[in-house]
């Protein structure tokens, strides 16, 4: 309870210090986050990026290939290094 | 050999994957790949090198094949390790994947980040890293659930 509550105070903390120097920086390079809700709700809605559900799937499928193959290949190269002795091989990993 | 590998800072191989795969979602896979392939790799040898070989031995006298003693004595021994490079290769592999993109796509969030970048349009580009954030922090809460219950499968 103590730790949930200290955990929105420095989340509360947080955006107030980013909307004060969101409004005093250049609009071009920095937003306070009471702007960044329209951008965000637009974008959900699919106003600004229609595109944003493919682009979605995209990095997602390409995360999960990406994944599978370093597993397959982490999980093989690493027993076939280990069960052959050559880790502790000198130049070894 | 391998830990030499992975001192090398990844970033530096993305130009020859480019020219390899194009810019296509395969050289982001490639990176991926590559920044998720050493510490699951390294947690695989740190995980067999955790295993104490005493325990093999018994098993073995007591008639345990090599499938037995890899289930029931190897793999408790070095889940934990496992996990945590399961996990660490999770997250190494989402960098890789969104840094991929970003550096140069032409289709994927990191594509729409650097787009909205570059037409600073600084609110949409903070909003598409804010749904991209949710994206990392969901597949962090998997692969902590995970790891979780492989903890309590190993205790």
């Amino acid at each position: 309870m103590k730790v949930g509550l200290l955990r929105l105070g420095l989340l509360a903390v947080l955006l107030a210090v980013w909307e004060v120097a969101g409004r005093a920086a250049n609009p071009l390079l920095a937003v306070p986050p009471s702007a960044v809700l329209p951008a965000l709700r637009d974008l959900l809605l699919l106003r600004s990026y229609p595109d944003l559900p493919a682009s979605l799937l995209l990095t997602l499928r390409e995360i999960g290939t990406a994944y599978a193959l370093a597993v397959a290949a982490g999980l093989g190269c690493g027993f076939v290094l280990a069960c052959t002795g050559s880790s502790g091989a000198p130049g070894g990993p | 050999m391998i830990a030499a590998l992975y001192a090398v800072p990844a970033v530096v191989w993305y130009p020859s994957l480019m020219l390899f795969f194009g810019l296509d979602a395969a050289s982001k896979i490639a990176f991926g790949f590559l920044l998720g392939f050493f510490p699951i790799t390294l947690a695989v040898l740190a995980g067999v090198r955790q295993v104490n070989p005493q325990l093999v031995v018994v098993a073995r006298a007591y008639g345990a094949g090599a499938v037995t003693v890899f289930r029931r004595v190897m793999l408790p021994s070095m889940l934990f390790t496992l996990v945590g490079g399961l996990r660490t290769g999770l997250a190494l592999c989402v960098i890789g994947v969104v840094v991929g993109e970003i550096l140069g796509s032409k289709a994927g969030m990191g594509a729409l980040i650097n787009h909205a970048y570059g037409l600073l349009r600084t609110g949409d580009y903070v909003a598409l890293v804010l749904v991209t954030l949710v994206l990392v922090v969901g597949s962090d809460v998997l692969a902590s659930l995970l790891e979780r219950h492989a903890r309590r499968w190993t205790e």
